[in-house]
């Protein structure tokens, strides 16, 4: 995109949607509030606007708008028993919030929704009243940010905060807050506690500046990860996409060696690992969006209801990588994805 | 890329006609369309249906890429302080009246006018309505359905113009061309920016029409199946995304074929030769 088009380019958040029933909300104000200076348009179900077909999404990217929307049904999403890490725990998900501010190449979501505008759910008590009632009596597993970056925007929408204080009364409730930000500060003011895993997405610098665009350079989210640590917090590192573009070998074993040479893996919780894999009913729209980016050009092998790289690609890299991996297995529990 | 101007009556096209030296196309039956370059203006007539209608029949025919323009501009009644006569008002939300359905114009563009919503009539509106909305027209609707099944809808544009404060039986033809005169500049300036993000943001890979031309020759020569060509594009897409921008000389390396045999080797050869 061309230095040109920028000038045309609506600011980011330009546009507020609120559905008509978010306006019962306090957070729909205090949101609203916020970028007092944007339209405000109303919507009787955000639906209406955010599955509309023939939107640019690669466009919305550069410049999202946000939909307030209030979550009638469907808080929480059973997840697969596989590799969560906490196989005593029954694992769910959620969806506070929709799409997120980075611009990943490789994100599902491209496959998964027609819009790059944002969705905040402004109803967060629901959530939780959702969540308490599925953990009665028992110890669950929540990651609640599969669908977004929470921290980076933690200074608007503040819904770590909301859930710190959650979890800080129920125990027994464990989540996981993914993120590729280094904005550490948003945490530094709370207490680590043990039910709340940060899970930091890192990536080789060359994958980052290529196809992560718009998010933190790999220095930076290792100074927020050791920072974690020091604090005491519950760490997992996802090294998850692995991209097997050209010299992935050699690209991501020297990303592997500064990962063992800056980061005391032996105090992180977990490390994740999985190459790109993509459910088959999502790819298709994929590839449509993604036409310009050499993560698509690849030699795709469809493995049940997953389009993944060939046995072989990854044979070969695991291959390559395997001193390292065995270094990550010996410093700390290592989970491979698939 | 193209940019199409909906106007529901000719007194609505008529300054756009004039500024931009459009030519009546003698070979369009159903509705009146210019052109001149890649600008086309249809005159769709009034009300939502015949909206509609022109606006799938004229993209039908001209447009083949989801990153052209569409604006429909007119006047529109008006019963707010918040709009004044004669102003141009950017549509950010469209309102059917019939169906209650509501359409989002998906405004990614900068610009300087004032936004609002309309409410799409099947009939004339006036102050006396019990129905009555703040902005109101009765064709947005039917150009945003259509047209939403061709464009991006960061590209359908509805630039209203305000003209009568919901007494519709009082507009003039004269009212209607002054007020779309004073406006057609700044709508006609709106298009070219529109015209220029959307070309310095496509996201589709697309060909140009040479080397649409050679691939087709290509194609025929090898006689390759729908498989076999979608795997050739792939290749070449993966060549221009590593860089390498123009299409290689694939004519010399190729031989007729006449069986699947030939066909195979053939391919096979191609394929290696992009890899």
């Amino acid at each position: 995109m061309t230095s040109l088009s920028n000038i045309y380019l609506k600011k980011p958040f330009s546009h507020i949607y609120v559905e008509n029933q978010a306006f019962k909300y306090d957070e729909t104000y205090r949101i609203t509030n916020f970028f007092k200076n944007s339209q405000l348009i109303e919507v009787s179900d955000y639906r209406n606007v955010f599955n509309s077909h023939n939107q640019n999404f690669n466009l919305q990217k550069k410049t999202p708008d946000l939909i307030l929307a209030v979550k009638k049904d469907n808080f929480l999403y059973k997840g697969s028993d596989l590799c969560h890490g906490y196989e005593n725990m029954d694992f769910y998900y959620l969806t506070n919030m929709i799409n997120c501010l980075y611009d990943c190449d490789y994100c599902f979501i491209r496959g998964m929704y027609t819009s790059a505008n944002i969705v905040y759910f402004v109803n967060t008590n629901d959530f939780f009243d959702a969540v308490a009632e599925e953990a009665l009596g028992k110890d669950v597993f929540i990651p609640i940010s599969y669908e977004s970056d929470l921290l980076v925007m933690e200074s608007i929408f503040r819904i770590f905060a909301r859930w710190y204080s959650f979890c800080v009364e129920n125990s027994n409730v464990n989540i996981e807050v993914r993120t590729k930000s280094s904005c550490i500060n948003v945490i530094k003011k709370y207490r680590p506690v043990k039910n709340i895993l940060l899970s930091w997405t890192l990536s080789p610098d060359l994958i980052i500046s290529s196809y992560e665009k718009k998010s933190p350079p790999l220095q930076k989210r290792i100074k927020a990860v050791n920072q974690a640590l020091e604090a005491g917090w519950k760490v997992r590192l996802s090294f998850d996409p692995i991209l097997l573009i050209d010299d992935a070998e050699k690209i991501y074993t020297s990303f592997f060696n500064q990962i063992l040479s800056e980061i005391p893996v032996d105090f992180l919780f977990d490390l994740n690992i999985g190459f790109f894999r993509m459910p088959t009913t999502y790819f298709r729209e994929f590839k449509s969006k993604t036409q310009f980016s050499p993560v698509l050009y690849s030699d795709w092998e469809y493995s049940g209801d997953h389009v993944t790289y060939s046995s072989d690609r990854k044979e070969k890299f695991m291959k390559s990588a395997e001193p390292y991996l065995k270094e990550f297995s010996r410093l700390t529990k290592v989970l491979y994805m698939v | 890329m193209n940019i199409f101007f909906i106007c529901a009556l000719r007194a609505e096209a008529k300054p756009f006609i004039e500024a931009l030296n459009l030519k009546k196309l003698l070979d369009q039956r159903a509705f009146d369309v210019y052109k001149r370059n890649n600008f086309f203006l249809c005159i769709s007539g009034i009300g939502k249906v015949k909206a509609a209608a022109a606006t799938a029949y004229v993209l039908t025919a001209f447009s083949k890429n989801a990153g052209d323009i569409l604006i429909n501009c007119g006047v529109a009644g008006y019963n707010t302080p918040l709009i004044s006569k004669g102003e141009t008002v950017l549509i950010n939300k469209i309102t059917d009246q019939d169906t209650f359905k509501e359409f989002f114009p998906n405004i990614i563009i900068s610009h300087s006018y004032k936004e609002h919503e309309i409410h799409t009539f099947s009939k004339a509106v006036s102050l006396s309505s019990p129905e009555k909305k703040e902005f109101v027209d009765m064709e947005s609707s039917g150009v945003y359905i259509a047209a939403s099944r061709f464009l991006y809808l960061n590209n359908i544009y509805f630039l209203k113009v305000a003209l009568d404060n919901l007494s519709p039986e009082g507009i003039k033809e004269e009212s209607i061309l002054s007020v779309m005169s004073e406006n057609v500049n700044s709508i006609l300036n709106f298009a070219e920016s529109a015209d220029l993000l959307s070309q310095n943001t496509s996201f589709e890979f697309n060909f140009s029409q040479e080397d649409e031309r050679k691939l087709s020759e290509l194609f025929e020569k090898m006689k390759l199946t729908k498989s076999m060509k979608d795997k050739v594009i792939l290749l070449l897409k993966k060549r221009y995304v590593y860089g390498k921008k123009t299409l290689p000389d694939m004519q010399n390396i190729i031989f007729p074929v006449t069986n699947k045999d030939e066909r195979k080797k053939e391919f096979d050869k191609l394929i290696e030769y992009l890899s």
